[in-house]
């Protein structure tokens, strides 16, 4: 009976050392509990998954991978724009976080709201089906992402969503985190986005497109990235801003930490990379170039004031348009000083939208906002006003062009609105 | 029956048992009487899995309840004193009312859950029902410490993120007070069987010393309970019984006891065996101890399926209790309330995980759960 007991407290003893050899990275200088050191991972649940294997972006938040902001029509200049559609009822302006930007692809355009809804028209502008998300009362601030098959999106409340785009039938969802503001990027097969945790904290998570499985998380942030992840263009590495006010660059295959490049303010919106340069603002009143390789600066230039909007990059890659605080910029990629600005009329409060250059064959135009409630078309190489649209509400989001449509999610009565040339 | 009347320490502790019940009627008067009542809210309607219509048991007001638990704490006053008083056979027959009377109270919410109530009934079985009462009663209290313990062999409790309030120790202090507890109730709990006195009462005096600081981290219900269940332990050598609880040759002619500790310690085994953690886990472990071992984090989807209109919600309420808190009975019993109709094609989806895990796990999905029946969803942990 006494080796028996003496066996059995031989293991307990095994079991407890187990126990704490387990507890002691989890405690604090106090001994007690602290954090988990790394995010926790959500589980996924999973439907109809998609057959193909292979999946590549068909509608990226700010264009592509690299955020450039700019797209392309076959049309050789500017043509005036009118209105084609309004769909009312989007937007009820509930957080005051920059608004999903619309997404569009051949089979047609989908738009998310702070409602809560996600919804896919045809080019006929007719519904084909609707998602609705009831967990948050702040619905969706992320923009979607399309491939061939499926739409991706995180919603308020940290759920990340895989939907059938010719459906609207879910494939998969998995719970990230207390907040996905950031929009996804799509890299062979592997969905990036920034998600945000209670405390406040965040990290950027790489995830299976194709069945929601984890691959990896980055290291905590230590406070929340509403910026979306950029890809630089060697495919190497991905950047993400965050309210630390740093913007970091992560390894794409490991999500290890490779550099951090810290501004005096939060980082809101995605950083643009082209070539070995990254471009972003920050709340503290600059722009920023930063070598992507290596994290250093190359050149900052000052903004009218505290801004967060993305910038836009002309084709051949010298002009860089960004909203300020209350002014439009024309920056020269070279060096940072201004092309041209122009004031963004009746404006008290920070801008929130960030523009879009549309490059015509024999013209560049950038969309931006450039007074209350009106939207511009300006000329990228002098600012000039070629159409100025009035609106009855304010946008937040980017502007998106397809096939001579230029779509433009609002914050009010407008809804959704889409103009033609 | 015989043995109580041959046994004085056995009829003080009758009068022990007699005043849980006192303490019990306090204790739901005090914070529970909402939970027993009808009424809309989607929360109320927790049911045990075993009485899944326990709304239509529920009493009208609360008024009703307390008038209810009045009576029940003046039955408990009554059979404290009749043990007490040596009228056996009359306190035998209070002792069983108030059992039965306990069982129905705590029937009609599963919010009414508790470890201690569990331990409790199953005293109560043996005190009633069993032979050699001196011999089962310490043993099922050591499995009891025992069980507790080997569900404390983890970082949630080493950690004591599982503690409901922080306990006023310092850090270092508190972390080998934590593990020292499962030394205690692992190890240490063999003591309480030694044919040595001293033995025991060392062991005995660190399980009263331990639930009297665990006072002020869980309350005084639990160990008031327990210091009353423990009562034996210090009634039979006051009364000059011979301790019969001892790990010696007589004890493996008690067949019975043998069996019930045996059947006891198999119920605190079911939970491992049915889930893959018994701290996320409802229906496994309804026959097992339900520690404060793990604080758990869940998430919670309701899933409506329709022709190009999906749509995600998560109307549940959370219990306000730690240990039920992502219990998924909590969960399964507000279903049948959200659905409207049991057309509806829902899907529920839940995942929890304890606080120190790295990995949220699924511990449901319930495919089309609007169109299943309380009993059905109670029971699909394990179905």
């Amino acid at each position: 009976m006494k080796m028996v007991l003496a066996l059995y407290s031989l293991l307990i003893a095994v079991l407890l050392v187990r126990a704490e050899v387990k507890t002691w990275p989890l405690l604090g200088p106090d001994w007690r509990f602290a954090k988990l050191a790394k995010p926790a991972q959500g589980a996924t649940v999973t439907y109809d998954l998609s057959p193909r294997t292979d999946r590549s972006a068909q509608s990226t938040y700010r264009s592509d991978a690299q955020r450039s902001g700019r797209t392309e029509s076959s049309l050789p200049r500017f043509k005036d724009l009118s209105l084609l559609w309004k769909i009312p009822n989007l937007n009820n302006g509930i957080h005051r976080a920059s608004k999903s930007s619309p997404a569009v692809d051949p089979e047609g355009f989908y738009i998310a709201d702070d409602t809560g809804f996600v919804r896919a028209y045809n080019w006929q502008g007719e519904l084909r089906w609707q998602f609705y998300s009831g967990v948050s009362s702040r619905g969706f601030h992320s923009t979607p992402l399309t491939d061939q098959d499926s739409l991706y999106i995180g919603d308020y409340a940290g759920f990340l969503y895989s939907l059938n785009k010719s459906s609207g039938q879910i494939r998969w969802i998995t719970k990230t985190g207390v907040t996905v503001g950031s929009s996804p990027l799509l890299h062979a097969g592997v969905l990036y986005v920034g998600v945000e945790l209670a405390d406040p904290d965040g990290y950027l998570l790489a995830i299976e497109a194709r069945s929601g499985r984890w691959i990896w998380t980055s290291p905590l942030l230590g406070n929340h990235p509403h910026s979306s992840p950029s890809l630089s263009q060697d495919g190497q590495l991905l950047l993400m801003g965050s309210n630390t006010g740093a913007m970091a660059a992560y390894d794409l295959h490991t999500g290890k930490n490779l550099w951090s490049f810290a501004t005096n303010d939060d980082i809101k919106c995605s950083a643009l990379i082209n070539k070995d340069r990254a471009y972003f603002t920050s709340w503290d009143g600059f722009l920023y170039a930063v070598d992507n390789h290596t994290g250093k600066m190359i050149w900052k230039t000052v903004l009218d004031g505290s801004a967060m909007s993305c910038p836009s990059l002309n084709k051949s890659g010298d002009i860089l348009i960004i909203t300020g605080f209350a002014k439009n910029f024309a920056i020269r990629t070279a060096n940072g000083t201004p092309l041209w600005d122009s004031a963004i009329v009746g404006r008290d409060l920070r801008a929130q939208a960030s523009p879009l250059i549309i490059s015509y064959s024999s013209q560049e135009v950038a969309i931006t906002l450039c007074e209350n409630r009106s939207l511009c078309v300006q000329d990228v190489q002098s600012g000039t006003v070629l159409q100025k649209v009035k609106m009855q509400s304010d946008f937040s989001g980017s502007p998106v062009y397809w096939d001579g449509k230029l779509l433009l999610s609002t914050s009010g009565e407008d809804g959704l609105l889409v103009l033609s040339q | 029956m015989k043995e109580i009347l041959q046994s004085r320490a056995l009829q003080i502790y009758g009068a022990l048992l007699a005043a849980t019940h006192v303490l019990s009627a306090y204790f739901w008067m005090d914070r529970s009487l909402d939970l027993v009542v009808k009424a809309g809210e989607v929360s109320s309607a927790l049911c045990w899995p075993w009485a899944p219509f326990c709304q239509t048991l529920r009493f009208s007001s609360e008024a009703q309840a307390a008038g209810y638990l009045e009576i029940y704490a003046l039955l408990g006053v009554i059979t404290a004193v009749l043990f007490v008083a040596g009228k056996v056979r009359w306190a035998y027959a209070g002792l069983l009312g108030l059992l039965g009377l306990k069982i129905f109270f705590t029937s009609l919410s599963y919010g009414l859950m508790g470890n201690y109530h569990y331990m409790s009934f199953i005293i109560h079985g043996a005190f009633l029902f069993a032979p050699y009462k001196k011999t089962l009663i310490p043993l099922c209290l050591g499995i009891f410490y025992w069980g507790a313990g080997v569900l404390k062999l983890n970082p949630e409790w080493l950690s004591g993120v599982a503690l409901i309030h922080p306990t006023f120790l310092p850090g270092p202090l508190e972390h080998i007070s934590l593990s020292y507890a499962v030394l205690l109730e692992c190890i240490f709990v063999v003591g309480l069987f030694s044919s040595k006195a001293w033995i025991r009462h060392v062991v005995l005096i660190q399980f009263v010393l331990f639930h009297a600081f665990s006072w002020h981290i869980v309350g005084y219900f639990y160990p008031l309970t327990m210091l009353l269940l423990l009562g034996l332990f210090v009634l039979i050598p006051l009364c000059k019984e011979p301790w019969e609880a001892e790990w010696n040759p007589f004890i493996l002619k008690q067949k019975s006891t043998l069996v019930l500790g045996g059947l006891l310690i198999f119920l605190q085994l079911i939970p491992y065996l049915w889930a893959t953690d018994p701290a996320a886990s409802g229906t496994p472990r309804l026959v097992s101890l339900n520690m404060l071992d793990a604080r758990m984090e869940c998430e919670t989807l309701l899933i409506r399926h329709q022709n190009r209109a999906n749509e995600v919600y998560d109307p549940f309420i959370k219990a306000p209790s730690t240990r039920t808190q992502c219990d998924p009975i909590v969960f399964l019993s507000q279903i049948p309330a959200i659905c409207k109709d049991s057309s509806e094609n829902m899907d529920f989806w839940l995942q929890s995980r304890r606080t120190t895990d790295q990995k949220m796990q699924t511990r449901l999905v319930i495919k089309d759960v609007c169109k299943k029946n309380p009993a059905e969803l109670l029971w699909a942990e394990v179905l």
